[in-house]
């Protein structure tokens, strides 16, 4: 507890704000609980054990270049962060359209500190993961993301949290908050980026509000440095008759761990959660996805594939709940994987609890490796047989890559699989463009 | 046979059905048309006795018996039969054995014994030659995996092993290819008798080119507005509904 | 765990005076200590060995904790208040006729068809000769015997093949394997022995039924069933009816043990009591099921139809260690009323090219709550291993709850695991639609479910599945109005 006891004196020097109070709640209750261990079911196929917590870091800015920002092409609006701290010269938020409202937390802490508040009563409250705890106790910067009622922006805004330079060591707590009014439209795109030998934590929160009526859509990617490490918790509430789509794509990392919660939580929510991750040769990464119908004809679908090779780990747990008295429920869940080495392992745990009748659920998990017969089939076409294996995992994670619309991260995906792969590019890739 | 006397049908508190008086005897074919949401079907769901709809007013009698007091399962034994326009899958259960249930079911209503399986098997064969029925969908669950025109030959087929008193055909021609149609009119015909009657609901008159009606009946807005012999379906064929609709009579 | 005086007392003086002397006593006080290990032991002549072993699963069981991670409520079991060793009651304390027995028993034996003799002994009710059975055990016997079959109590066993109960005795289901595996192991009263000699078919089915003197093994009954090399054997287990009990905590223990190519197909049909309408009384049925195909092509089988329990626990497993064997789960899982199942099965695979097959077919109904917990772990040895899981909930009324809870654990990429599972209600326009055609609602219901179980009775053996399909179709009376 050493530990949690260094990041609270670096907390106590931020403690003029008005959100003090909560978020030492929070921290006491982070300290109480501990961190979690394979023994919590959250956390079975998991272990925290090697993973080490340094005090905050410290803010330095490296320098960096506008074209080390992953999606630059389509980034025309975008917030950047640099280990941690708001970075102005690397983000582009002078051409926000009507209704559209972008600003660094840093700044909102303090500025109208209300905003917040939800937020960090749910955190600080004694149910409240421990990672989402400590994330609003450490919490240094972020975004909060505002669109107005009636406003359908189209330009999709790009928030991107960087890690860079070996000298990056520390913890930190982004924050992203998206708050959609009635019947607005909003694309995010949340990219959680590592380079240069960063070797941190990063234990981020995202808490999307979708009003009645409003449609969003939600991109996240996470990949860190090789030597990183990355707690993500995103929990989203869908309103009457809202739409909102969540992708979550892990691809860096030594360990990259993700919650995604949605709450349905009005009639004619409609929730798709979709994902791809990539584990490979050293790397362990777990989804943990819980869909929770609250209210009456809501529908949810859900798509996750996995994969893991060299001695990679995937770990994916996708939790259905609908409660008593939602009827006239709908939820399709799938998750399916592919095993690319002797030495990976996959483990799934899809999950329905179910306390309604009137309710259409049906989920399916497989785990498998390429079908040989396909790989032969390509083979006898003429297709070597690194390349046709290198094929047909592009096309197993296709079905997830071309749902992407926001198109320089499909290209993005694009690449990383054929980088994945070892297969030159052109020969995996035609839409890149 | 069946007497309908100002019936009034509301579902969930909207009124659909607004004072229907209707009477089909012995040995006739009905047949009702109309436009869309005129109430056809909700006129043949309650005869058969679907749940969900309230009767407010009226009267439905079957030869003197008050079908609206009957369980479906009773008005099946007191030999009604509808043929249902989306006919349900129900996965698990065999064709075949799903009938002789039906069967003996209704034979047990009757105070007659059990048909054996024997016989109801040569009794399910010969009715399958007549509809052009593969055998293999017999033996196959509850209309499970059958193309839209095998689960309406499935109905016709259920029909004829059934042998009802009066049979309501709730729109048995939409989804069918005109050979489908054709083997499935065939296969209601090879039924009439003067001891049966038919009440057919049909959206358009070509399925009267074969089934050849002895009244027909529009439907519209709840009320039955103009009835009349076969060439009335051929009137509204080529005059469409609107001249006949309230406001326009008025 | 505090003991209350009282019990303490009794037990110092047995203590003092010796068991030798002390076994005299027909049953003994609520209470769980080391003494009580040792009196059931020696109330069964057992030898030192078997007391040992005993011994050793106590000391484990006092270490552990109950679980908590199971899907279902109740009360916390006082386990000192259980009196673990209680004689076969005495003629005059039992009923005298049918007519001292609960009238709606009798209403339901009736309703599945048993002849009244059968009714009798079912309900516990005195009978000076127990109809024909006597003839019909000897004629059993000597066909087994004929075979080289050994079956046989579990106490029997302990006597007349100590070497074989040495050898195979919690060898798949460790004494410490879990909480009440552990009490069981410490505490077990009776149960079943079963040895199939090499290259044998047992010559019928084998069942508890028939086997009189196992009627009242009481609440921890321990099953030990050996195949040996290229043999094959089907085991019934309980019994449509519900029968007479008076212990609301089961814990049993079964252990299979198939060898190379050898076949054993378990099926079980539990009716325990399952309370009443508001969940009062009723069993809880704890058990360990465990199969392990050690030898080469091998094969394991379990089929259960489950109505009864006010709370079942309960996960049949295979442990594929042999190359090429397979395990099967069959299960149809029913809560009505109050009843709580959690209920599934593990596939272990470790040996190449093993297979496993789970169909679980969940109903829940009233206020019942169903859920299937079954893990799949292929381990990196199992080179080519192949899984297939199907898990379909089939709710009636809407406060009941049907949930699902499948781990899936892949080590080996050669190996293919496929999951499926769908949770629906039994429609009104199912039901209506059946109806028009002139079958009443509960004929309607019974179809549906029947057709929805099907792949599961199709595994069981004809008779059980005849019975079986009545079972349930009582089990739901009622269930949809």
């Amino acid at each position: 507890m050493a530990l949690l006891e260094a990041l609270l004196r670096e907390f106590r020097a931020d403690a003029d704000t008005p959100l003090a109070p909560l978020r030492e709640r929070a921290l006491a209750h982070a300290r109480l609980r501990g961190l979690p261990t394979p023994r919590d079911e959250d956390w079975k196929y998991t272990d925290l054990g090697a993973l080490t917590l340094a005090p905050p870091a410290v803010a330095t800015t490296p320098g960096l270049d506008i074209g080390d920002i992953p999606f630059i092409d389509g980034a025309a609006l975008r917030i950047v962060f640099v280990n941690g701290r708001f970075a102005p010269s690397l983000s582009a938020l002078d051409a926000l359209p009507a209704g559209l409202r972008v600003r660094a937390l840093s700044a909102v802490l303090h500025e109208e500190p209300a905003a917040l508040t939800t937020v960090f009563e749910r955190c600080a409250a004694d149910d409240a993961p421990v990672f989402d705890a400590l994330n609003v106790a450490l919490m240094q910067d972020g975004a909060l993301i505002e669109v107005a009622a009636d406003c359908a922006i189209a330009a999709p805004i790009v928030v991107a949290f960087i890690h860079a330079g070996a000298a990056h060591r520390g913890h930190t707590a982004p924050q992203l908050l998206v708050r959609a009014g009635e019947r607005s439209r909003l694309v995010v795109v949340e990219c959680h980026h590592g380079r240069d030998g960063a070797a941190n934590l990063s234990n981020a929160l995202t808490d999307i509000d979708v009003a009645a009526n409003a449609q969003l859509t939600h991109y996240r990617l996470a990949d860190e440095a090789p030597d990183a490490n990355h707690i993500g918790s995103v929990r989203l509430r869908a309103g009457a008759d809202s739409q909102v789509t969540s992708y979550s794509f892990a691809f860096g990392g030594k360990l990259t761990r993700m919650e995604i919660h949605a709450a349905l939580a009005a009639p004619g929510a409609t929730v798709t959660l979709n994902g791809l991750f990539v584990a490979g040769t050293g790397q362990h990464i777990d989804h943990q996805t819980f869909i929770d119908h609250q209210a009456p004809h809501t529908t949810s679908e859900e798509l996750y594939k996995g994969l893991a090779d060299g001695d990679g780990r995937g770990v994916f747990r996708g939790k259905v709940l609908v409660r008593a008295g939602a009827q006239k429920i709908s939820a399709k869940q799938a998750s399916h994987n592919l095993l690319l080495s002797p030495t990976a392992e996959i483990d799934t745990k899809p999950e329905l609890e179910i306390y309604a009748d009137d309710v259409a659920c049906a989920h399916g998990a497989t785990v498998g490796q390429i079908d040989r017969d396909a790989v032969f089939y390509l083979q006898s076409r003429g297709i070597p047989v690194d390349e046709a294996r290198a094929l047909l995992t592009f096309g197993f994670a296709q079905a997830v890559v071309e749902q992407v619309e926001f198109a320089p991260l499909r290209a993005w995906l694009t690449s990383a699989l054929a980088g994945r792969a070892d297969v030159p590019l052109p020969t995996l890739v035609e839409e890149t463009t | 046979m069946l007497k309908i006397e100002n019936l009034h049908v509301e579902v969930e508190g909207k009124p659909i059905l607004r004072g229907i008086n209707l009477e089909v005897p012995a040995g006739q074919v009905h047949a009702i048309m109309g436009p869309n949401g005129s109430g056809k079907s909700t006129l043949a769901h309650v005869i058969a006795g679907k749940p969900g709809y309230t009767v407010t007013q009226g009267s439905v009698s079957f030869n003197g018996t008050d079908l609206l007091g009957l369980e479906p399962e009773a008005r099946a034994g007191e030999g009604v039969f509808l043929a249902f326009q989306y006919p349900l899958e129900i996965p698990g259960v065999n064709n075949v054995y799903m009938l002789k249930a039906a069967l003996n079911g209704i034979r047990k209503y009757r105070g007659l014994p059990e048909m054996d399986a024997v016989q109801f098997l040569n009794l399910v064969k010969e009715k399958t030659k007549i509809l052009g029925l593969k055998e293999s969908l017999l033996n196959r669950p509850v209309n499970q995996g059958f193309s839209g025109g095998e689960k309406k030959r499935n109905e016709v087929f259920q029909m004829s092993v059934l042998e009802p008193k009066l049979a309501v055909l709730d729109e048995t021609d939409s989804g069918l290819d005109i050979d489908a149609l054709r083997i499935v009119a065939e296969g209601v015909n090879q039924l009439r008798s003067p001891e049966r009657a038919f009440l057919v609901v049909t959206h358009y008159q070509r399925l009267l080119d074969y089934i050849v009606p002895d009244v027909v009946h529009v439907l519209a807005q709840g009320r039955i507005v103009k009835s009349g012999p076969r060439e009335l379906a051929l009137e509204l064929e080529e005059r469409g509904y609107d001249w006949l609709l309230p406001s326009a009579v008025a | 765990m505090a003991t209350s005086p009282d019990v303490q007392t009794l037990i110092g003086q047995k203590y003092d005076a010796g068991f030798v002397t002390d076994i005299e006593q027909e049953s003994l006080p609520p209470g769980l200590t080391e003494d009580t290990v040792r009196f059931v032991s020696a109330k069964k002549g057992e030898p030192q060995w078997m007391l040992d072993w005993r011994l050793k699963a106590f000391e484990r069981w006092q270490q552990m904790k109950e679980p908590n991670w199971a899907h279902v409520h109740y009360p916390k079991i006082d386990y000192q208040a259980i009196s673990y060793y209680a004689a076969p009651k005495s003629s005059k304390d039992r009923p005298q006729s049918l007519d001292d027995v609960d009238p709606k028993l009798i209403e339901t034996y009736n309703k599945l068809g048993i002849p009244l003799e059968e009714q009798k002994m079912l309900a516990g009710v005195a009978v000076d000769v127990v109809f024909d059975s006597v003839s019909v055990h000897t004629t059993f016997k000597d066909k087994l015997a004929a075979a080289g079959v050994i079956f046989c109590s579990f106490s029997e066993a302990v006597r007349e093949h100590p070497e074989l109960v040495k050898r195979y005795l919690g060898s798949v289901v460790p004494q410490h394997d879990n909480y009440f595996a552990a009490l069981n192991s410490a505490v077990f009263s009776d149960g079943s022995f079963v040895y199939i000699p090499k290259n044998t078919r047992c010559p019928m089915e084998l069942s508890t039924y028939f086997r009189m003197n196992a009627m009242n093994t009481g609440q921890f009954e321990r099953t030990l069933i050996i195949a040996d090399t290229g043999s094959y054997v089907s085991y019934l287990e309980g019994c449509t009816a519900p029968q007479r009990d008076e212990n609301q905590l089961h814990a049993a223990v079964v252990e299979l043990i198939a060898l190379d190519d050898a076949e054993i197909k378990y099926s079980t049909v539990q009716n325990w009591y399952p309370g009443d309408e508001e969940g009062r009384g009723g069993i809880y049925n704890f058990v360990t099921k465990r199969g392990d195909c050690r030898g080469r092509n091998s094969k394991i089988s379990w089929t259960q139809v489950e109505t009864g329990s006010a709370i079942t626990w309960k996960y049949p497993s295979c442990v594929l260690k042999g190359e090429n064997s397979v395990g099967e789960f069959y299960s149809v899982a029913l809560a009505n009323h109050r009843q709580q199942a959690d209920t599934g099965t593990k596939m272990i695979h470790i040996g190449r090219n093993t297979r496993s097959t789970i169909v679980s077919k969940g109903i829940s109904a009233g206020k019942g709550q169903n859920a299937y917990r079954g893990l799949v772990r292929i381990a990196r040895s199992a080179e080519g291993a192949r899984n297939y899981t199907q898990c379909d909930s089939l709710l009636m009324g809407d406060q009941c709850g049907a949930h699902t809870f499948p781990y899936v654990e892949v080590k080996n990429s050669s190996a293919q695991v496929e999951h499926e599972a769908s949770t629906s209600k039994i429609s009104d326009d199912q039901l209506f639609y059946l109806r028009s055609r002139g079958i009443s609602n509960e004929d309607a219901v019974n179809l549906i479910v029947n057709g929805f179980c099907k792949q599961v009775f199709k595994e069981l053996p004809m008779e059980f599945a005849v019975e079986a399909q009545k079972l349930l179709s009582i089990s739901l009376e009622g269930a949809v109005g």
